[in-house]
């Protein structure tokens, strides 16, 4: 991976936990494959430090719970993702919060990083989205598109 | 003293998912009559979804089970398959499954060594704070996990759309540039995996020798990864076929797995397992890196199991060179196969032990029935058993933090599924 911006939407398969791939996917295309590289990732853990090793700007675009309305979004920056992360998802283990705690151990967090989250609702097993997350979606879309022409 | 006491540190099993695990302890006079161990395991509600589904869905459905290792779902799964519909993928197909192996065992094993294994026995929270003293190591394991993802996405396999593998071998084969590249990679980071080896049996591993049956696949001139009979250090010797002769799923109360017994008494799977049984399926540098470690193998100490990943690394590192050094793109990367009614079974090495799928289609190539043996799951009563006899062993009227604090180390030792190992335990201890 060499693209100096990276979006990463991250998620699982499970109900609302997946917006953070169909944010990738609605970002798919719209920039120049040698500036701006656009993935998805099922809970990549501690990969995501590999992940963002060299870029100059990564925008991460995540599912979480923080008590607030579903469909909400959040917009965090630079260190404050690793401060706040972790009491802002109720994820476990090792998650975004522990791999950029750890890129940043490392020296590793790249200069200009942004967490884009959407609040969700409930993670069962369904396919769909919730609808406040469905419709909150394309927001979130613009939001990070965003990110990246602003430059 | 006989006051009961309980204690509940909160940490769920499943990473953004519901469901939790759980340890309950129950000691009276100083010895534990009651020991629960309680794993979350989603691969009982996928034998469900999997229900009515076309055969070539199979592959893309399992490989969501596990976020660590798709491709050992896919591999068991397309082998049980392809035994029903009775093709044979060729050589080529059967050089790059174990390719794509490779690259899991080395993310896979990699993780763990770095992210819960190490931490525990260098005396640290977690991973980030080993870093602080250890950031080449750490680094390192970073390369040897990018690696193993690269071998995996080579053939095609990505995280979110895993649609690597199908039935019949793989929907692309990569350009013989892309593979040249990769070789190159591989080949600079053999001295990184023999410093691995060194450097995991350098660590201050307690020793825990216990008496218990060891099991994998063993196959006639490799070290086993998608092919073998099913083998133990107590004689077992049958075809993956017999696996529901010898071993029985129990369900337990106390747990949604199922825990799976051999002849009713736990067994181990998983790296240590494989290379106590295959030692002499090793390729020599691999042999020579393991032994010049000083420990003696096979070994009954399970903790070096974490030795036992750092030399699957090794191997993996220096069986992908060898296939990659002889990969030639294919005219097709798979071969077709029509429905056909019947029962087949797939049994593959997941990094975490043997893999054991059992399907039944109908004429129409739709599953009937299908059942996962997932290896956690296998190890469950062997964790149980472990846990038993170290608590006794570091006495059970040592404070529930120091207890909650060993049972991690000794759960984790055995790398159950990732979301499963990396959490706190919810221990509950309850003393009379």
């Amino acid at each position: 991976m060499i693209a100096p911006v990276r979006i990463f939407g991250i998620g699982s398969p499970f109900g609302d936990d997946r917006v953070g791939w169909l944010a990738a996917e609605g970002l798919q295309g719209r920039f120049d494959p040698a500036k701006v590289d656009v993935s998805a990732h099922d809970r990549p853990g501690l990969r995501l430090v590999a992940l963002m090793q060299g870029a100059a700007q990564v925008v991460l675009v995540d599912a979480v719970k923080s008590g607030a309305v579903p469909g909400s979004l959040h917009r965090l920056e630079g260190d404050g993702i690793v401060k706040t992360v972790a009491r802002y998802t109720s994820t476990h283990g090792f998650g975004l919060a522990e791999a950029l705690q750890l890129a940043q151990r490392l020296g590793e967090l790249p200069e200009k990083i942004v967490l884009w989250g959407i609040e969700v609702g409930s993670l069962a097993g369904a396919d769909d989205l919730s609808p406040a997350v469905r419709e909150a979606l394309p927001g979130l879309i613009e939001g990070v598109a965003g990110e990246v022409s602003s430059g | 003293m006989s006051e009961p006491r309980e204690v509940t540190v909160n940490v769920p099993l499943m990473a953004r998912v519901e469901g939790e695990g759980a340890l309950a302890l129950r000691i009276r006079d100083g010895r534990i009559e009651e020991l629960k161990l309680r794993i979350f395991e989603p691969p009982r509600l996928f034998e469900k979804f999997l229900e009515g589904r076309s055969f070539e869905e199979v592959p893309d459905m399992v490989a969501r089970i596990c976020g660590i290792c798709p491709v050992a779902y896919q591999m068991s799964a397309v082998h049980a398959i392809e035994s029903i519909l009775g093709i044979a993928p060729g050589p080529w197909v059967r050089a790059m499954r174990r390719l794509f192996y490779c690259g899991e065992w080395m993310e896979s094993h990699s993780l763990h060594i770095h992210l819960l294994a190490a931490p525990d026995f260098l005396g640290y929270a977690s991973v980030t704070d080993m870093a602080r003293d250890y950031p080449e190591e750490v680094r390192r394991g970073l390369r040897l996990q990018e690696l193993g993802n690269a071998l995996i996405g080579l053939l095609g396999g990505r995280s979110v759309h895993p649609v690597g593998a199908r039935v019949g071998g793989f929907h692309h084969a990569p350009s013989p540039e892309q593979a040249q590249a990769l070789l190159q990679k591989l080949q600079a980071a053999l001295p990184d995996a023999e410093a691995l080896v060194a450097w995991t049996a350098s660590l201050d591993l307690p020793t825990a020798e216990q008496d218990f049956e060891y099991v994998s696949l063993r196959h006639a001139q490799e070290y086993p990864m998608n092919e073998g009979r099913i083998v133990s250090n107590r004689g077992l010797d049958i075809g993956i076929d017999a696996f529901d002769r010898e071993f029985r799923e129990l369900q337990v109360p106390h747990s949604t797995a199922l825990h799976c017994l051999h002849q009713g008494q736990p067994y181990l799977v998983g790296p240590l397992a494989r290379l106590n049984l295959n030692f002499d399926r090793l390729p020599q540098p691999v042999r020579e890196t393991a032994s010049a470690t000083g420990i003696a193998w096979p070994s009954a100490n399970v903790y070096h199991s974490i030795v036992a990943r750092a030399v699957e690394i090794h191997y993996a590192v220096v069986e992908a060179i060898r296939l990659l050094q002889a990969y030639q793109r294919p005219s097709q990367p798979y071969v077709t196969a029509t429905s056909k009614a019947g029962v087949g079974y797939g049994c593959t090495e997941a990094p975490r032990g043997m893999l054991w799928h059992r399907y039944e289609l109908d004429d129409g190539g739709r599953v009937l029935s299908a059942r996962i043996v997932p290896p956690t799951s296998q190890n469950q009563a062997r964790i149980e058993e472990d846990l038993r006899l170290s608590i006794e062993a570091f006495g059970t009227d040592r404070p529930e933090e120091e207890l909650r604090r060993r049972a991690e180390v000794v759960i984790r030792n055995y790398d159950p599924c990732i979301s499963c190992a990396t959490h706190f335990l919810d221990l509950t201890v309850d003393r009379k």
